[in-house]
């Protein structure tokens, strides 16, 4: 029945086709996967170790990359304690189980994913909402322990619900922020000013 | 009214229910599996009814922020709104997948028990999570939560013990589809559907584990969301699509399985590593700008392809076909798919631009627009072609009884959602204009964005455009349970009995 | 640096060319097929002119979007792609479709 039908037409040349082409790009995202897990496992050169929470860190503009990066600079233990790569692994840890389980990202975006009815917390540890650094690890704490009281509704009446947050779980939530900022995110947001970096 | 009169009321109701029921279960015009897709397709029309409840609550706290608040806050209500579309779209699908399962291999469903068995354990399940989204709806930062109450990553934020029951769900659904067609016969549409199963229940399982590492998090929770929604979903609905047309229009059956293959080898080619412009900003290697980019701009294609074949269809066939209703939510696929899709995508996808687009509006303008001309659509489309035949393949052509009923619903669906895309693609642009490029992504500057009088301008005509939206949805659902009923003429004949052959 | 993002001020083009690119795209496959099925020299004019303004289109989209290098290719790809996609697609349509005409019952005949 096919006989009319050029081959280049035929059923069974697009079926193979389609196996190929499927297979073909399914295999391409397999060995790209490999190289994106190495290159992304945390304490490569784009996402950190969780120890990093141990220093300052900062967002600026790289003009030989033409575009922010996340500068990490010397000692600034989060808390006032430095933290064995094992404790900051486990605090960040808890804090990014107590961000899914308050489900933040269905009013939040976390890396830009998630829902847009409250501001994007990539860079949340370095927003020049809270201030000065010397007061920003209290200011947050505080916030997430009683955002009602706390609210920064910056006008829009928009306030964040009391999520039950714990002592423990508001710092392990600070700490996995803080490691969240320091993530090479190619660039995103872009034309950010970091807090202590306003001149 | 009094407690009694409720009562009364809810009794009459529950009657009601049941007597439809048991007419469902006496129909002599369904097939053991076309029941089973019959039960399937009534869940997914009251989920979608809950998608567009929770969508109107949801929206309304953009306009009334302490409305509900600390009661049902706006992280549940998107939650539910998200989850309520994803699960009756695969409710459609796996429905119309039962539906034409025995017509297309010739022979019973093998394991239909356990089929109405996985149904019931599914929707029950359902049930429990979305109990659990809105009485419990968060816990403390451990594992339990996850396991019991939500895993908060968006679209699959249900619990890890309801993962695990939607992966036996679907391993059934997978055995009755396969073992089906090998008790029957196989075809290209048949094959194409089982190999399509196997990748949706695998990638699920990609969304199945935590980690610490939010960088790989998200790397595995695009493989989900985006493998599932631009590539395995598709074919999926390309199969539904095939049988449908043959069933619609009386397309052969070789010319339309040619077409399934082109349309899976140009979805798969472009789709799978166009999942590279989700690797934008998440962390990933600079690479993704590339391949991302690329194959984002190759995502049309299909597109073009179906305009070319359908115009060609139109030509040579006129669009002669035996249900009006069905066919008019074809079409509306087609254009809500090309723009959603299409124009909506290509417009924000490229990294110059995505830059100042990610995470704003502009992603949830796309998103409403691209679900449902992609998929809304065509379930909606399928449940037409089953409605008719559960009614004794009656007549549903011109002049239809209560005709103004579907073609009312489908002007105020396709108006309501293309209104609120329109209206969420200004607030989108607003903010990207002001908070990510003016003010540099700062909260402050995020807050500037929110308050500015176009974004709440535009969130009040998306909520006029949402209630739109939600009563074309009750119309629908309205229509569907009466629409057929007091027709004698039989249905109109297309083509020549070509499914068969 | 592989990307230069879009000026704040041509936000709009660049939005706006994107979906001309696609809008266009879709004018001129449609009249071009159906310019083939009626075999009418207007409705090819017609196409034509659609395919120019897509050209137009590209070239605005890749100058806002700051194109160079390997993002250049991107957009001649699209140009020439667009171009010869629908024609193809086109001559595929009439192949597959080829013996529709004399197509008749077969007892039996399934295809796999």
């Amino acid at each position: 029945m096919t006989e009319q039908v050029p081959r280049w037409a035929s059923e069974t040349f697009w079926k193979k086709t389609a196996i190929w082409v499927t297979g073909g790009s399914f295999v391409l995202l397999v060995i790209l996967t490999f190289d994106s897990m190495s290159q992304i496992t945390a304490g490569g050169s784009r996402v950190q170790a969780y120890s990093v929470i141990n220093k300052d860190v900062s967002y600026r503009f790289d003009k030989a990359k033409q575009r922010y990066q996340p500068v990490i600079g010397g000692d600034a233990p989060l808390f006032g304690k430095l933290l064995s790569e094992e404790e900051a692994e486990k605090l960040v840890d808890h804090g990014k189980k107590t961000v899914q389980a308050k489900n933040c990202m269905n009013c939040h975006t976390i890396l830009g994913n998630g829902a847009y009815y409250a501001p994007d917390l990539t860079k949340a540890w370095l927003d020049q909402g809270w201030g000065a650094k010397a007061s920003r690890e209290e200011l947050m704490i505080n916030f997430l322990l009683d955002p009602e009281k706390n609210a920064r509704t910056f006008g829009s009446n928009r306030k964040m619900p009391n999520l039950d947050i714990t002592k423990p779980e508001a710092e392990a939530i600070v700490a996995f922020l803080k490691w969240m900022s320091t993530i090479d995110t190619n660039g995103f947001p872009h034309n950010f000013t970091a807090i202590g970096e306003e001149d | 009214m009094t407690l009694q009169a409720y009562q009364e009321k809810a009794a009459v109701c529950v009657a009601g229910c049941k007597q439809r029921y048991a007419a469902l279960q006496a129909n002599p015009y369904l097939s053991g599996g076309q029941k089973l897709a019959v039960h399937y397709f009534t869940v997914a029309m009251v989920l979608f009814m809950a998608q567009l409840l929770f969508g109107l609550l949801a929206g309304l706290q953009f306009i009334f922020p302490s409305f509900l608040y600390e009661i049902l806050d706006f992280n549940v209500n998107r939650m539910v709104h998200i989850n309520a579309m994803v699960v009756w779209m695969l409710y459609g699908f796996i429905g119309s997948v039962y539906w034409f399962l025995e017509e297309e291999s010739g022979v019973p469903i093998v394991g239909l028990k356990w089929g109405q068995l996985a149904f019931w354990v599914l929707t029950g399940a359902v049930s429990i999570v979305v109990l659990v989204y809105l009485l419990i709806q968060i816990g403390s930062g451990d594992d339990t939560s996850l396991w019991l109450i939500n895993e908060g990553r968006e679209y699959i934020e249900a619990p890890r013990w309801a993962d695990i029951g939607i992966v036996v769900v679907i391993l059934i659904f997978f055995y009755n589809v396969a073992a089906t067609f090998s008790a029957g016969k196989w075809s290209g549409i048949a094959g194409v559907l089982t190999l399509d199963l196997v990748a949706l229940a695998g990638l699920y399982t990609a969304g199945m584990f935590y980690v610490t590492n939010i960088s790989i998090d998200q790397y595995w929770w695009w493989w989900v969301i985006h493998l599932w929604v631009e590539a395995t979903w598709e074919v999926l609905v390309g199969c539904i699509m095939a049988w449908s047309l043959m069933k619609l229009l009386g397309v052969r059956r070789q010319v339309v399985q040619t077409w399934l293959y082109i349309e899976v080898a140009l979805m798969f080619g472009s789709g799978i590593l166009g999942l590279g412009h989700h690797y934008f900003w998440i962390g990933t290697p600079e690479y993704w700008f590339t391949i991302g980019g690329f194959f984002s701009a190759l995502e049309p294609i299909p597109l073009v392809a179906m305009v070319v074949h359908s115009i060609y269809d139109s030509g040579v066939h006129r669009f002669k076909n035996s249900n009006h209703p069905a066919l008019a939510w074809v079409i509306a696929h087609a254009f809500g798919n090309f723009l959603g899709a299409g124009v909506w995508g290509f417009m924000h996808t490229l990294p110059q631009i995505n830059l100042y687009t990610h995470g704003t509006q502009w992603s949830a303008s796309h998103g409403h627009l691209a679900f449902f001309g992609a998929y809304a659509t065509i379930n909606i489309a399928f449940f037409y072609l089953a409605v008719q035949q559960a009614r004794g393949n009656v007549w549903m052509g011109s002049e239809l009884i209560n005709g103004w009923r579907w073609k009312t619903a489908a002007i105020l669906l396709n108006l309501g959602v293309l209104g609120m895309t329109v209206a969420l693609l200004i607030a989108g642009y607003e903010q990207s204009f002001i908070e990510r490029a003016v003010e540099g992504s700062t909260w402050a500057g995020y807050f500037a964005a929110q308050n500015h009088p176009w974004f709440m301008q535009a969130m009040i005509w998306r909520m006029v455009f949402g209630l739109m939206t939600a009563v074309g949805g009750g119309l629908l659902f309205w229509d569907l349970l009466e629409i057929g009923k007091g027709e004698d003429r039989p249905a109109a004949v297309i083509g020549d009995a070509a499914t068969a052959e | 640096m592989l990307v230069e993002p879009v000026a704040l001020s041509d936000f709009f083009l660049s939005f706006f060319s994107a979906a001309m690119i696609i809008l266009t795209a879709v004018v001129y496959t449609a009249l071009y097929t159906w310019a083939k099925i009626k075999t009418h020299t207007g409705f090819y004019l017609g196409a034509w002119l659609a395919y120019a303004t897509l050209l137009i289109c590209v070239g605005i989209f890749s100058v806002v979007n700051h194109f160079t290098g390997y993002w250049l290719l991107l957009s001649l790809t699209m140009a020439v792609g667009y171009a010869f996609m629908p024609q193809f697609i086109w001559r595929l349509c009439v192949a597959t479709h080829a013996d529709e005409s004399e197509h008749s019952h077969q007892s039996g005949g399934h295809h796999d």
